[in-house]
């Protein structure tokens, strides 16, 4: 080829070296992934490698712990859409749910309640845990975020962070640094449940419970956001909130709404991680907050749906992940690369679509 | 690391008297679903399990592992980063075995200081609520009591200044012979001082954690 007829074709195209660059990055990408796809696939052909029981349950446990993921992550998106800002703090107020479902479910089990009667007992441990992680979050916010409401962004971020670590070592002063053994939920749950009669997909009682119970909350929270007029005024203020503020809503009083919904969600997601995973200590929530904020991004900040989504699919990528396409590539000793799998996800999502996957919804002060 | 280093000198043991190892992989600190890493481990039939990790994250392991299929009966044994009461006292910790410092310490008592291991365990439980959260407790309050010890035999009050030296602490250390909570201590000139009894326990009672502590099974005399 001439060199004037390439001078048209970069031309035409508009390709300068970056874009070049990320072409190639996104063209690598989906040859790495489909080489490792291939390589599980040969190897579950040849018999090796996980058995067909083995992916179920993987992927039953990515989609469990992904959707307490998605719960906390509600959180970090709404905060985010309305005053712009990461709460890094939200992690502990999930701890301080988790937190709260332990100690009222070790003294149901002193009172005998949780052997009795555990459908109660488990409502009573939810709900005491959403009030507490909401009272944390209105708490947070009144002390620390109200006065820097018109500060530069930045401002609230660092705040945060530092509530965050005096949220932790508070707990960790209050209660002792040792892991708490969260009590076992009745045998029944511990088995597996046929879903559906079909046979073939047996879940675990406990991971079902946990499932249902989120995507109901979800279900509960978006029915709010959308249908009610609370929710209205929560979506005008995210929108705009000097207007929302001239259209006579209370713009205060629908940001606290707004941490206090997140709060509860939050502590919704503490029970069941209490739940499922039996150990709460003072910094279970440091590593959650950091991928549930990854996967509201994942899923576009401010965008509800999209932090539900975000939360299930890092729930999925972290499980299934490292065994489903690295596995394929024949790394030996996979599994630690859980985290890397699942924020290498977040990176190649966003190369795709910067936006996150559902697009972001940003308030008219921060879409620039 | 300090798991990373155990983990690779088992496989060598091991090796060497005949086993072979299927998997060997790690999890990360944080972990909290194991499915993932134990279906990896269940890909290659394993008879037993050696897992040196610590709690939260081996009581993950603990509460998961039977639920995987291929996982139901092996045989389940940590190290003595797991010989602390936080995972021996949860009731899936029953029937792992561990291995670790000799736990038969209590009615030691430590020459210097006069107080006895179980006096130890029961002042540190009145002060911060909790039972020591690692397995060489003792070790540590012999390892205080002799660096106390040269210290205040080196050190010289002069006008009010108390002058330490460096090199007088090491080498007094290094001569300090006591009777320690964790038995006799005297150093050799590596530096490894005493403790040389390994034991392999069995907990068969999470109910118990004392009782579980003392059921050793095997003990490795250097």
């Amino acid at each position: 080829m001439s060199s004037s007829t390439n001078q048209k074709l970069s031309r035409r195209l508009r390709l300068n070296w970056v874009d070049s660059f990320l072409i190639g990055v996104r063209v690598a990408a989906v040859v790495f992934i489909a080489i490792g796809l291939v390589g599980t696939i040969i190897n579950f052909a040849n018999g090796e490698g996980p058995t067909a029981v083995a992916w179920r349950d993987l992927v039953v446990g990515g989609i469990a712990q992904g959707t307490m993921y998605g719960l906390i992550a509600l959180g970090y998106s709404m905060v985010y859409g309305v005053l712009g800002f990461i709460n890094f703090a939200h992690g502990e107020v999930f701890m301080g749910g988790a937190m709260t479902a332990f100690f009222m479910a070790s003294y149901f089990v002193e009172t005998g309640l949780w052997a009795d009667s555990f459908v109660i007992a488990l409502i009573l441990v939810i709900l005491s845990s959403m009030f507490a992680s909401t009272v944390i979050a209105v708490l947070v916010e009144r002390i620390a975020y109200r006065r820097l409401r018109n500060a530069p962004r930045l401002i609230p971020l660092i705040t945060s962070i530092g509530v965050s670590f005096f949220l932790q070592y508070s707990a960790a002063f209050l209660f002792g640094i040792s892991n708490k053994s969260f009590p076992q939920p009745p045998q029944g749950l511990l088995n597996k449940v046929d879903v559906f009669g079909l046979g073939w997909l047996l879940i675990e009682g406990t991971k079902l419970l946990v499932i249902v119970i989120s995507v109901v909350s979800m279900a509960v929270l978006y029915f709010i956001v959308e249908r009610t007029k609370t929710g209205r005024s929560m979506r005008a203020v995210a929108e705009d909130k000097e207007i929302a503020g001239l259209m006579g809503i209370n713009v205060d009083r629908t940001i606290v709404t707004t941490f206090a919904v997140g709060g509860a969600m939050a502590g919704i997601a503490g029970s069941m991680w209490a739940l499922l995973f039996r150990g709460v200590s003072f910094n279970t929530g440091f590593l959650p907050g950091i991928k549930a904020f990854t996967a509201a991004v994942l899923g576009g900040v401010g965008n509800i749906v999209g932090a539900m989504l975000g939360g299930l699919l890092l729930g999925l990528f972290e499980g299934v992940g490292p065994l489903l396409i690295l596995d394929g590539w024949g790394i030996p000793g996979v599994s630690q690369l859980k985290d890397v799998v699942a924020f290498a996800a977040l990176v190649l999502v966003l190369v795709f679509r910067p936006s996150g996957l559902l697009g972001e919804r940003l308030s008219v002060e921060d879409r620039g | 690391m300090y798991t990373n280093g155990l983990s690779l000198a088992f496989q060598a043991a091991f090796e060497e008297l005949g086993g072979t190892v299927s998997v060997f992989t790690a999890i990360n600190k944080g972990d909290t679903d194991m499915t993932g890493v134990l279906t990896e481990i269940a890909a290659g039939s394993p008879d037993m399990l050696f897992t040196p990790a610590f709690p939260p994250e081996i009581n993950f392991i603990a509460q998961q592992v039977r639920g995987i299929s291929g996982m139901e009966s092996v045989t389940l044994i940590g190290a003595d980063a797991s010989l602390v009461d936080n995972f021996l006292e949860i009731p899936e910790a029953e029937g792992w075995y561990h291995s670790g410092p000799d736990t038969r310490v209590g009615s030691n008592e430590n020459s210097i200081t006069g107080v006895t291991g179980d006096q130890f365990l029961e002042a540190y439980n009145s002060q911060y609520g909790e039972a020591p959260s690692a397995a060489f407790w003792a070790h540590s309050y012999d390892a205080a009591t002799m660096l106390l010890q040269a210290i205040e035999d080196v050190a010289v009050d002069v006008d009010g200044t108390l002058y330490v030296d460096r090199q007088g602490v090491r080498d007094a250390l290094n001569s300090i012979t006591l009777d320690g909570i964790i038995g006799p201590i005297e150093c050799d000139e590596f530096g490894d001082c005493g403790g040389k009894v390994i034991t392999i326990i069995l907990n068969s009672s999470p109910n118990d954690v004392e009782a579980a502590k003392m059921n050793v099974v095997f003990a490795y005399e250097q």
